[in-house]
């Protein structure tokens, strides 16, 4: 009998431990390559380290440093400008190709695979090819305005804060729409031919209709796309370090790169590490807030 | 700058401990050896040189490597790459993991992190012995020692000295400039609209204004030339900031004014980093930068048609200083955890003998230390003559781990002015406020 109950028992346990067998693997590798090195992050931020065998406990001193470091406060604001820039730019422009695609246009799919092959460069690409266009010397930007007598002699556009930041904002916009506009069409064709039927019957006008069907239909990609691409954008650090490694003067520090610049070019490990848990910090509370504005009725 | 006897005390001290000489074997193997490799079992060594990645250095050092093994067959060495950009990234990396090379790239920049992390063997000098360390440069035995540790054995020669358009200067026969003030004018002499169209189409000079470290430390050297010190050593052994003396003021005015206000160099400043500025002279559009002698490399790798044009001379300086540069070197030492620290001495001593360090010369047109060898060098091909002239008054800058924060604080200074229009002044006042901060954040 007892026997019974324990063979019984054991195979309950089993059999209650079959999901997580299955969730298993997943687990642990979240736990080893994102938990365990944000932990980490987050426990040398309250050091002044070398990483090796110089470990002096601070407490909080880097972030209260961080929070007077004009520095960073400056590198902060410049990275809300870069993404509200960028997010909106990916998203107004994502919106009209999506539409202009998602209509009966010749050559759609031609359309199609060239409006999404600057999302297939990689950012290094992206950012050597604009350092070359947008050079003062020789760029070829530069030479068209000047062969089209719009320029009378050449425009430094990355070796100027008035156009430096401007013309970063731009290749970034132009490097990740297509991720947006891929998925907002994707969305476009799944809403019901019906709708837009009934609310033609209905009187809307395009617009209304835009307001009305594509909008609320949208929302779920919307809010998804909106969030991932915001995070992505405020991380950004590849394709700003390549064309200005934050320059000229500060112009396009943003605050990747002046964590970046922290760390790997002053050796301070701690700082930089704490800057680095402020950016985790407004990273989750732009995916709650957006979550919250967002969230369906 | 202080000039420490470190050198000659280090060579005394080696002398009296005795080091062991592997007899005969210099002979027969054409370099210093002084351990009996062949005898040391079956060796393997992991070399992590950031030149082995280089289109013109790593073909050489793999070769010199194939040489060695099979001069020992029973040393192996495996060539390990890590671009110079990555290399205290990886390093840190490498440490904190206990998977360091047995021989990596180091340079005065880093020397004092890993000397503090302790990264390397004590005894490098003694592995490498007293014959081979007499042969070197002292600057490099200076450079590479840091509180009386000697870190890393030197190999790069970075003396910084002007390379310039021999065959300009002697078609239009100006003298070598000796001051910023002759140099401005020769300059002016060398900017000129060669093809007639209108547009000045070859700038008498050219400098490097990029945001980062190579410009940066280029500016440093050249605030040298103005008596300036990015860093002071106080009496006490206490560090302060030199930003604020009137040598630092005139050096950034002189800088950014030849830079971008003169109209002696091309335009866009702060996008021209080291590679624009040695793509420009080798296109004929520039005739005068300052660096260290690898430019020519990438000069004569640019364009084969300026072999036999270039020349170099000592760094020009402002009124009443003397002749002076900067010594900086990038070198190799040998991981605490290397199991075989004599063979992988012995092996840095063959990649850098004489014969080697001129061949690497030919192969890179990098400066060796090894005297023997730079002399050898110069009597060869007088486009090094100014950079053999610049060592003999070359200093190095004191050992301290904020001098990369300094550095950028320069590099923000000119920036700001140049693209942002902000005064040479408001901009020297922050860039002093930046660096003090910085000093007083390492100095506690």
């Amino acid at each position: 009998m007892n026997n019974s109950k324990t063979r019984l028992s054991a195979r309950q346990i089993r059999t209650k431990m079959t999901p997580y067998w299955f969730i298993a693997p997943a687990t642990i590798t979240i736990l080893c390559l994102v938990v365990y090195p944000i932990l980490y992050g987050i426990y040398i931020s309250f050091f002044d380290t070398n990483l090796v065998n110089k470990w002096k406990f601070v407490g909080l001193k880097y972030y209260l440093q961080s929070m007077t470091d004009a520095s960073f406060l400056h590198s902060l604001g410049k990275t809300m400008i870069f993404t509200v820039c960028v997010v909106g730019g990916h998203f107004i422009i994502g919106f009209i190709l999506a539409s202009i695609l998602n209509g009966k246009i010749k050559f759609r799919t031609i359309f199609r695979g060239i409006l999404i092959l600057p999302w297939l460069f990689p950012d290094v690409v992206i950012a050597y090819l604009y350092k070359w266009i947008l050079n003062t010397q020789g760029g070829i930007l530069n030479q068209l305005l000047m062969e089209m007598h719009i320029i009378s002699e050449p425009v430094g556009w990355l070796s100027t804060s008035a156009t430096a930041f401007p013309c970063v904002i731009m290749v970034s916009i132009w490097k990740g729409f297509p991720l947006v506009l891929v998925q907002i069409l994707a969305g476009m064709q799944t809403i019901s031919a019906d709708l837009y039927e009934a609310a033609d019957i209905d009187g809307a006008t395009r617009m209304q209709k835009f307001r009305y069907v594509t909008l609320p239909s949208l929302k779920p990609i919307l809010t998804t796309i909106l969030i991932l691409d915001t995070v992505w954008v405020f991380k950004q650090f590849t394709l700003i370090w390549l064309m200005t490694s934050g320059g000229p003067g500060s112009a396009t520090m943003v605050s990747a790169i002046e964590i970046y610049k922290n760390a790997f070019s002053y050796f301070k490990y701690g700082y930089a590490s704490a800057q680095s848990v402020y950016i985790l910090l407004i990273c989750y509370l732009i995916g709650v807030v957006f979550r919250r504005l967002l969230r369906d009725e | 700058m202080k000039k420490n006897y470190l050198a000659i005390m280090m060579a005394a001290a080696m002398a009296l401990s005795g080091a062991t000489v592997y007899a005969g074997a210099e002979e027969d193997k054409g370099y210093n050896s002084t351990f009996d490799v062949a005898s040391a079992g079956d060796v393997t060594l992991d070399v992590m040189i950031t030149s082995l990645g280089d289109s013109d250095g790593g073909p050489f050092l793999r070769g010199v490597m194939e040489k060695y093994q099979e001069m020992y067959p029973n040393v192996t060495l495996n060539p390990v790459e890590c671009s110079m950009n990555e290399l205290y990234t990886t390093l840190i990396t490498q440490a904190t993991s206990g998977t360091l090379p047995d021989i990596f790239t180091m340079s005065e920049a880093y020397s004092a992190n890993c000397l503090e992390m302790g990264m390397g063997i004590d005894n490098l000098a003694d592995l490498l012995g007293e014959d081979y360390m007499n042969g070197l440069l002292d600057a490099a035995v200076e450079n590479s020692t840091v509180d009386g540790h000697f870190v890393y054995m030197p190999w790069q020669n970075n003396t910084t000295a002007m390379v310039y358009r021999k065959d300009l200067f002697d078609e239009k026969g100006l003298a070598v400039p000796t001051t910023w003030d002759e140099y401005l004018e020769t300059a002016k002499a060398l900017t000129e609209d060669t093809d007639g169209d209108g547009t000045v189409d070859r700038y008498g000079s050219v400098f490097a204004g990029t945001r980062n470290d190579s410009a940066e430390s280029r500016f440093q050297t050249f605030a040298l030339t103005f008596g300036a010190d990015f860093v002071k050593v106080n009496e006490d052994g206490s560090v302060a900031s030199g930003f604020d003396t009137d040598e630092y003021k005139n050096a950034m005015k002189t800088f950014i004014d030849i830079a971008v206000n003169e109209g002696v160099s091309p335009a866009g400043f702060v996008e021209t980093g080291y590679s624009e500025a040695y793509t420009m002279i080798a296109a004929d559009q520039a005739a005068m930068f300052f660096s260290g002698s690898n430019v020519l490399g990438g000069i004569y790798n640019s364009n084969p048609d300026m072999r036999g044009k270039m020349g170099s001379f000592p760094m020009p300086t402002a009124e009443g200083v003397d002749p002076v540069t900067s010594f900086s070197s990038v070198g190799m030492t040998i991981s605490n955890s290397c199991k075989n620290p004599e063979v992988a001495a012995d092996f840095l001593k063959y990649l850098t003998s004489v014969d080697n360090s001129i061949e690497w010369n030919k192969a890179t047109c990098r400066l060796p230390v090894v005297k023997e060898a730079i002399d050898a060098i110069v009597a060869e091909d007088e486009a090094y003559a100014g950079f053999a002239e610049a060592s003999a008054n070359a200093v190095i800058y004191p050992a301290f781990a904020g001098l990369a924060e300094l550095r950028d604080a320069s590099g923000e200074c000119w920036q700001r002015v140049v693209s942002e229009g902000v005064s040479v002044d408001d901009a020297l006042a922050d860039a002093a406020a930046k660096a003090e901060e910085a000093v007083k954040t390492y100095s506690n």
